[in-house]
């Protein structure tokens, strides 16, 4: 008896969100501690499946029914290493996210509410192997961040909610028009189809065929598609120049939907490029390697940099995020850019692919984390939050200042720290493949280092600023509740096998098809 | 069984008219059993046809000397219609629940549209079809000048005149193939088989195309949609909007494309671009979905945002029939299906929900009421009706919308990302409409007089919660609507559409 | 390097002997670079038989200019533990080249001794900062030998195994491993004469460093805080003396396990088993090589005594003996080299002024693009809403009105008199029977 566990795994924030709403109307506290207690269900269920997960790694706990035969949508859902890596980190998330949000009392049935429907959004994006399927996990996700941004967030919650959705959907529009064009020349909406298709070369022919695309060679039709379906994802990861929605959209948000937002939602753009874009339009990629090349430097580079201009610590946070994950689309690029069937390329993209999925994985821990702290300095400062106003913190909240600290010098990148090793291996895969732009994005890693540092001299050191001398540490409550995170911190950074061992059958995979 | 959705619909008005002008609750009630006893004849009738092929219902000789029947029949098509017909007339008469003044012959009229609308679908008797859509015009003259809102008399003369104008191009059409046809017959298939002269099929195609068009929103006929949806009462807009506009988009596919196909042949020339009616048409539905869209996203009062909606809606509508591609045009009759849902929501959230408790419009006026707090079932409603409209998946619109624009790739790719753009623009006037009205921040807006906002009725839950029902379910299951479409595309009526490069 | 150079003078919080020894971070967390460098010495000496690889020989270069640039900042400098932390750094220069020029297990074993010798020493110093109660400038301090016994002589150990003083000292043995190796070296000689003025310069301001605080006269002025309640500086407790005799003690005797009669350290490395034998003294030029360092360290040890030692200043604020003779270029030296400042200089204006840069893109360029966008878009939307109601809704008006006002023309026709009636009959019937005529005429 196989049990639809992805399928239970994904309605079950549903029901959740449904039993918080309607019972949490009276109780914030009620509506959170439920929430939570549910998120914390769905982190057992994965963890069970990570448990129950062949390292193999091909497909597993797979789901499948016809739905709209006529143009080729199915109700298909399955995890490789790559999809259990992205459930185990929403998992993560969520119930970090809840707990970190304690100051949400209006309507908190409502947001919680959200919070788990997003959840819901996430587990679907993740498990999902048929556009159509896909697709409505992908769109209706927004909804519930645009909620939590505006009805919860900053001053300027109005303008960056509506920004940050109307620019997510011009993506998505742009995505689905491209895959409406591949499932008519395929009649196939099947990501591991297509995938399959391109890499017998057959996907272009097939397009040309159909589509009455008349005065245009094969290879401009693809490319053609191939852009609509880049835009999508290059907005959600997001990419330079597509990321202009981010910065204020994760400084007007709540914080708790800010660590949602960059610890989950951003890694849903990765992924798309992992299981969609790069199986499918290989080809596409190798002959736009150099100019994506550029944007993931310009996206490693100018994020970081764009962050030491930053006065607001959560704006710096933010373009910092931006930084991290240019790391992963360099991977990605160098990754997918190469053709080379030997096995040395293969080990190479391994390292590059190994990289990236760790950086996930890594970046989304770090970042939520980093947002969570920032929370707690909120919550003590009466919602300043700016880079000059504090100072000398580590004498007066020395708990804070230290475990902040460590989850800094992960986002720094330094070894021991989980960090590090995502973009360690990033590195070591990129440099023989691309080695010009290894070496220009190593600036990014100098700059990110200046950034890190600034933000501890100027909160943690020098003089204190006498503002704040009555602040309080961290409670027992929170240091409860952040333990579990700065120890994965540690862990994943001294023993990354831990995750290694899961995914990389599927790493592998991935990088021999990328030589075909 | 499905002809007695027209006589139970005209039973209902005769019974409205002998009640008492004070019984307003029996008036409502009745209309509600009407309503559903309508449904519930769709209902059988579709358990009895499940597959979608083409089934007479009725077929008796009318006017014998020119060859004139009654004659009634359905295919999937026509049932999928009729579902949509029968959801909103329900949900309409719930969110109608509130009229007092004149109710009976508000019903009247309302059931009498219904009639006429059933009647339509169903004809397969060319005149027979004429007459059934003469007969839903004057309802709705009546029903907006007497129980509309603003500028009632301008926008139910414009409606009607648009809509006779229409209806007198498609007479001239018909009568002009009735007599060249020579055949003396009025029946659809009859007349589809014959095979008319080019060249007459390229002027009779346009002028009987147009005609059924204007009520469908063409641009640049169109602007009466806006007008006289506005002015109209929210019942009433739900059925215009939601169905009587189909009714123009159905005589486009039924009558137009299936008796002058070669209309739509190349030229031979091309004029600015163009070589077909075809391409023209085309063209002139995507201008209607984007500039509909464009329109819609700066206009200030919240229902004129969904009267241009609905002309955005149904350019996907007419475009999807232009590709003459099987997907593109079951996309097309599923849009039909989904609009007509969604337009429903949305007038109903706008006129009853909002309107009758808040009397304004304005958005800028309704902001500083904060009606996400105050209204919250409304709220909801319009934000999940909202996502339905812009084409989120999981939502009827995006199932239709999609086979549209696959048959648009097909047909005329460039077509394509000026179709997303107003895909793009659709989203972006929602969310204005829907921030500004619902969801405004302190300080946006202009504060007026406020007063207490009486809560919401059971009625108006029950309707929202039919036709949400319906969007999510067909945007879920689409198959079992395109169970009947597809087949129903595949009949005989339009054999001579599927001698070109139909696929 | 100035990560190292800056911490010693970082503020410390509380005044304890023991708080002073964390000093020794800065030290371990240097090591880790050159045992990163060890470690994956397999890398970067692959592709050539002689280790002299690019990869290598950049290490030695790097390692030998390192040593000599730091140890001639450290000459000039005044704050005790900022002479420690320059001389860090050159010893750091001296294991990697050692790493480079001799392999692992030289440029290591100079990192274990090293690691104790230079712990000591920072203990040592922290020792006496206490002392003073906090005064960390040298030329403040003076004459503690006599009031610190133990810190004394167990810091002028460490000063001697720094120094590479022969024979007892296990400095001395690593320190010359590494020019032993450098003599050897195929691809030049200068790393061995850097790694010779190197130890010529830490002979040197080691020895400054002890005479201005060990010897010569007290400095520290009567009214200081040392000497406050009547007491003189005083010893450190216990817990501070024991740690610096078994540090003292480990700086000697780690020579045993380091010198080629018994190379064991090597051994242990490599794996090989390793024997005693003495007759390796006589091996390679080792013997050469361990005259001419320890001469070398005699040298810088004398010269020392003879600038600092004889003629100690009496004045705190009294000039440097080498600044004395040459002000410009110790002052160069003072002021490190003008690193900090080069840095401020390039990169850090650079990477301010990359930010600053883009932030402009981010907030006008990229951000001006979605404006411009989605402005076009409304801006089309007003055309639309303009065509409209005004052409399209205007015409229709209009039409409606012309017919209106034809039909109202018409409808005058209407009028209900008789008189208007009757005229319309008549010219209608006349035009009638003319035509009627014009017909069957024709």
């Amino acid at each position: 008896m196989t049990m639809p566990l992805l399928s239970i795994l994904t309605a079950l924030p549903i029901f959740g969100a449904l039993i918080v709403f309607a019972a949490g109307r009276r109780d914030a506290q009620l509506a959170r501690r439920l929430a939570l207690v549910l998120s914390l269900v769905s982190l057992a269920l994965v963890l069970y499946l990570w448990h129950a997960f062949d390292p193999a790694g091909l497909l597993q706990f797979q789901e499948r029914h016809a739905w709209i035969p006529s143009f080729g949508a199915e109700y298909r859902l399955g995890i490789d290493g790559l999809g259990l890596l992205m459930l185990l980190l929403s998992a993560i998330v969520v119930p970090m996210s809840i707990a970190a949000s304690a100051q949400i009392t209006e309507r908190a049935h409502l947001y919680f509410a959200l919070v788990l429907l997003l959840q819901a959004g996430l587990f679907g994006t993740f498990t999902a192997l048929n556009f159509f399927h896909w697709f409505i996990f992908w769109e209706l996700s927004l909804i519930p961040a645009f909620f939590l941004i505006k009805l919860w967030g900053g001053p300027k919650r109005s303008a960056a909610a509506t920004q940050f959705f109307v620019y997510t959907m011009v993506g998505s529009v742009a995505l689905l028009l491209a895959f409406l064009a591949i499932s008519l020349s395929t009649g196939k909406l099947d990501f591991l189809e297509l995938a399959d298709l391109a890499r017998a070369g057959q996907l272009l022919p097939a397009m040309a065929g159909k589509l009455a695309l008349h005065a245009m060679t094969a290879r401009q039709i693809g490319l053609l598609i191939f852009a609509g379906a880049f835009l999508g994802f290059a907005v959600k990861v997001p990419l330079i120049p597509f990321h202009t929605w981010l910065p204020t959209a994760y400084e007007e948000a709540p914080t708790g939907t800010t660590m949602l937002l960059t610890g989950a939602m951003s890694k849903m753009g990765v992924y798309g490029f992992l299981r969609i874009l790069m199986p499918i339009f290989a080809e596409e990629m190798r002959w736009m390697r150099t100019p994506l090349l550029w944007l993931a430097i310009a996206t490693v580079v100018m994020g970081a940099s764009a962050a030491f201009a930053q006065r607001d610590l959560k704006r710096i946070l933010a373009y910092s995020s931006i930084n991290h994950l240019g790391y992963c689309m360099l991977g990605i690029f160098a990754a997918a850019g190469f053709a080379g069937n030997d096995p040395a390329a293969v080990m190479e993209k391994a390292a590059a692919l190994d990289g990236v999925f760790l950086q996930m994985l890594n970046h989304g821990l770090t970042a939520a984390t980093l947002f969570w702290f920032v929370a707690m300095l909120e919550k003590r400062s009466d919602g300043l939050r700016g880079l000059n106003d504090f100072g000398g913190l580590r004498q007066i909240v020395p708990v804070m200042c230290g475990l902040m600290g460590i989850a800094l010098f992960s986002s720094l990148g330094l070894p021991g720290l989980n960090g590090f090793v995502g973009e360690f291996l990033i590195f070591k895969g990129v440099f023989p493949l691309a080695p010009w732009a290894a070496a220009i994005a190593v600036l990014g890693l100098l700059v990110t280092a200046i950034v890190i540092l600034t933000i501890l001299q100027r909160v943690f050191s020098g003089p204190l600023n006498p503002k704040w001398s009555a602040m309080a540490d961290l409670t027992v409550g929170e240091r409860i509740a952040v333990a579990p995170a700065i120890a994965l911190m540690f862990v994943l950074g001294i023993y990354p096998q831990l995750i290694l061992g899961a995914i990389n059958g599927t790493v592998v995979q991935m990088a021999k098809y990328l030589g075909q | 069984m499905l002809a007695w959705t027209i006589y139970i619909s005209f039973l209902g008005v005769a019974v409205q008219m002998l009640l008492p002008g004070k019984a307003v609750r029996a008036s409502r009630a009745l209309a509600l059993l009407t309503a559903a006893g309508s449904f519930a004849a769709t209902l059988a009738g579709w358990a009895r046809h499940p597959g979608g092929e083409l089934a007479t219902i009725v077929r008796v000789p009318w006017i014998p000397s020119l060859g004139i029947e009654y004659h009634l029949a359905a295919d999937g098509i026509s049932i999928t219609l009729l579902l949509l017909t029968g959801l909103v007339a329900i949900a309409g008469v719930l969110f109608s629940w509130n009229i007092d003044h004149r109710t009976k012959e508000f019903f009247a009229f309302y059931l009498a549209l219904i009639g006429g609308v059933y009647g339509v679908f169903l004809s397969f008797d060319v005149f027979l079809l004429f007459v059934f859509y003469e007969i839903a015009i004057i309802p709705k003259y009546f029903l907006i000048a007497t129980w509309g809102s603003t500028r009632r008399e301008y926008g139910a003369m414009k409606l009607a005149i648009y809509s006779f104008v229409g209806s007198a191009m498609v007479l001239v059409g018909v009568i002009a193939a009735y007599v060249v046809a020579g055949a003396h017959t009025m029946n659809l298939l009859e007349l589809s088989k014959v095979a008319f002269p080019v060249h007459f099929q390229m002027w009779a195609f346009p002028l009987v195309f147009v005609g059924f068009a204007i009520l469908a929103g063409l641009w640049p006929f169109h602007t009466w949609a806006p007008t006289g949806h506005v002015a109209a009462p929210t019942g009433a807009s739900m059925l215009l909007a939601g169905v009587v506009m189909k009714l123009g988009a159905y005589g486009c596919l039924r009558v137009a494309m299936a008796l002058f196909p070669r209309g739509m042949d190349p030229w031979g020339f091309r004029v600015l671009g163009f070589g077909s009616w075809r391409g023209v048409f085309a063209l002139l539905a995507l201008i209607g979905i984007v500039y509909g869209a464009m329109v819609a996203l700066v206009q200030k009062d919240f229902k004129f945002v969904i009267g241009y909606s609905s002309v955005s809606h149904m350019g996907f509508v007419l475009l999807g029939l232009m590709t003459l591609r099987q997907i593109g045009m079951a996309g097309a009759v599923l849009q039909m299906f989904s609009h007509g849902v969604i337009a429903g929501l949305l007038f109903a959230v706008v006129g009853r929900m909002v309107y009758d408790r808040t009397h304004t419009r304005d958005l800028d006026e309704l902001g500083p009421m904060r009606l996400g707090k105050t209204l919250p079932f409304a709220a909801t409603v319009f934000v999940l009706a909202g996502m339905a409209s812009m084409g989120l998946p999981g939502f009827s619109g995006f199932v239709a919308e999609l086979q549209v624009l696959m048959g648009a790739w097909q047909a005329f790719w460039p077509l394509v990302p000026c179709a997303g753009l107003g895909i793009v623009v659709g989203i972006a006037y929602t969310w204005r409409a829907m921030q500004k009205a619902f969801f405004a921040d302190a300080g946006e807006g202009r504060a007026i007089a406020a007063h207490a906002l009486p809560p919401i009725t059971l009625p108006e839950e029950a309707g929202a919660a039919i036709l949400l029902a319906a969007s999510i379910a067909a945007g879920l299951f689409p198959q079992v609507l395109l169970k009947l479409i597809l087949p129903a595309l595949n009949s005989p009526l339009f054999d001579g559409l599927r001698r070109g490069s139909w696929q | 390097m100035e990560m190292i150079s800056a911490s010693p003078t970082a503020a410390s919080p509380a005044a304890t002997a023991i708080e002073n020894s964390t000093k020794i971070t800065p030290v371990k967390a240097s090591g880790c670079g050159v045992f990163l460098v060890a470690r994956v010495f397999p890398l970067m000496s692959t592709g050539s038989g002689a280790g002299a690889t690019t990869a290598l020989q950049v290490v030695t270069w790097v390692g030998g200019i390192t040593a000599v640039f730091a140890a001639s900042i450290a000459v000039a400098q005044s704050d005790i533990k900022r002479i420690l932390a320059y001389s860090t750094v050159s010893q750091l220069g001296y294991m990697m080249m050692g790493l480079g020029v001799g392999g692992v297990s030289v440029g290591m074993f100079h990192l274990i001794t090293h690691a104790f010798f230079k712990a000591l020493l920072f203990l040592g110093a922290g020792s006496v900062i206490h002392a003073c109660h906090e005064e960390q400038d040298i030329r403040r301090m003076g004459g503690l030998g006599k009031y610190l016994p133990i810190t004394f002589a167990t810091y002028a150990i460490g000063m001697l195994a720094l120094c590479g003083f022969p024979l007892f000292f296990s400095g001395f043995w690593s320190k010359d491993e590494i020019l032993h190796s450098a003599h050897l070296w195929q691809v030049s000689q200068v790393p061995f004469y850097l790694g010779i003025v190197g130890a010529l310069l830490t002979a040197f301001y080691m020895t400054r460093q002890v005479c201005y605080v060990f010897l010569g006269p007290e400095r520290l002025g009567k009214k200081h805080d040392a000497y406050a309640h009547g007491a003189a500086p005083h010893e450190s407790p216990a817990t501070m003396a024991v740690p610096l005799m078994l540090l003292a003690a480990c700086a000697v005797l780690l020579s045993l396990i380091g010198t080629p009669a018994w190379p064991w350290f090597h051994a242990f490395l490599t794996g090989e088993p390793a024997t005693v034998d003495f007759a390796r003294f006589t091996e390679g030029g080792i013997v050469p090589v361990m005259v001419t360092s320890s001469l070398i360290v005699f040298l810088g040890l004398g010269l020392g005594w003879w600038l600092y030692g004889r003629k100690p200043v009496e004045d705190a604020t009294a000039p440097d003996a080498l600044e004395r003779m040459q002000p410009a270029v110790f002052r160069v030296f003072q002021n490190r080299l003008y690193v900090d400042e080069l840095y401020a200089a390039t990169v850090i204006r650079f990477q301010a002024w990359a930010a600053r840069v883009c932030d402009f893109l981010d907030r006008w360029v990229w951000n001006g693009a979605v404006q411009v966008v989605s402005y076009m878009v409304l801006g089309l939307s007003w055309l639309s809403r303009l065509t409209d109601t005004g052409v399209v809704n205007f015409g229709f008006d209009k039409g409606c009105g012309g017919v209106t006002l034809g039909s109202r023309v018409v409808a005058r026709l209407q009028s209900g008199q008789a008189q208007s009636y009757l005229r319309i009959l008549g010219i209608a019937f006349t035009i009638l029977v003319l035509l009627l005529i014009w017909s069957s005429r024709g």
